[in-house]
């Protein structure tokens, strides 16, 4: 037992960090619900454009509808797989990852109402909801991904850019007609496309639950 | 460099697996049998063994439950458990700070 040294005791130390963090992280498998999200997503960004009156208003609420949808599909699904498992599904990561997400979650949909009351009509309303929602969940899901595996974190990232990307679009008029489809189209890539191109990305390299 | 915290690291959670299973269990309050076989990559075997090892010591306690599905059987880290491990954080901390009161340019 004396020939701990220094650099033996350092190294135990920051293996010891390292599985600590790795054991308080959430582990569910997030295909699944990923998935899941990107087709609610899609499709119903196909869809809006049939189904929806063409104002600021219907647009909020509507995408709001299909965001609220998704959620409660993710949490089945996850719900679903703690049991199959034989497992509790509030468990302390479970808590951390609710807690981290909602503060974001709940400024992107408080901040509707006041914001389509200024102006129903408008596109312009419409164009600059996707950027605000996308940055504010990108913040959302990045804060989360401390307590989940690390690719969370870029994930989170690419929402950030991509919202910062479409209001760099929506700012140059010049360019691209500012339009309610316009908006449609920027959610239906990102909220719907983003989580589906990820949750395959996952089907493929997720380490399969062996419980 | 003065070697006297070293005795006092405890043999059995400063053999590796062992300490991989203690840590883990240190940062939730429970982990199942699949989880803590899952995150340290062991085999049943060699994680049972370790496990009856902790247990025996009074480091770890396991509870059986009859899920829906299939039975689980979950460990968690126990007061003495989580007491020891403190102190063999301590000790650690302690030979890493000794080394750098003596070399302090490291």
């Amino acid at each position: 037992m004396g020939h701990v040294d220094h650099n033996t005791a350092r190294e135990q130390l920051e293996t010891i960090r390292t599985l600590m963090d790795r054991a308080s992280t959430y582990r569910r498998a997030l295909a699944p619900a990923m998935t899941a999200v990107g087709l609610i997503g899609t499709l119903a960004g196909l869809a809006a454009p049939f189904v929806i009156r063409d104002n600021a208003r219907s647009f909020a609420f509507y995408w709001l509808a299909v965001g609220l949808a998704g959620a409660c599909t993710a949490f089945l699904l996850m719900r679903r797989q703690a049991f199959a498992a034989g497992e509790p599904f509030w468990t302390p990561p479970a808590r951390r990852v609710a807690s981290a997400l909602m503060p974001a979650l709940f400024a992107g949909t408080a901040v509707v109402g006041p914001l389509v009351n200024i102006h129903q009509e408008g596109a312009m309303i419409a164009v600059a909801l996707p950027p605000l929602w996308l940055v504010l969940y990108g913040c959302s899901v990045h804060s989360a991904g401390f307590f989940m595996p690390r690719g969370m974190r870029l994930f989170g990232w690419g929402f950030v850019i991509a919202g910062l990307l479409s209001a760099l679009a929506a700012a140059n008029p010049h360019q691209i007609e500012p339009s309610i489809r316009m908006a449609h189209t920027v959610m239906t890539a990102t909220f719907g496309g983003g989580h589906l191109a990820y949750g395959l990305y996952l089907h493929w390299t997720e380490k399969k639950p062996t419980a | 460099m003065n070697p006297e915290p070293f005795p006092h690291l405890d043999r059995v959670i400063h053999e590796k697996a062992r300490l991989a299973i203690i840590s883990s269990l240190s940062a939730t309050p429970s982990l199942t049998y699949t989880d803590l076989r899952n995150l340290l990559v062991m085999t049943d075997g060699n994680l049972t063994s370790h496990l009856r090892i902790l247990q025996e010591a009074g480091l770890v306690a396991l509870s059986k439950s009859t899920g829906e599905t299939r039975p689980q059987t979950t460990y968690t880290l126990t007061d003495i458990g989580r007491n020891a491990f403190t102190q063999y954080l301590g000790h650690l901390e302690q030979i890493v700070a000794q080394f750098r009161k003596t070399t302090p340019s490291a």
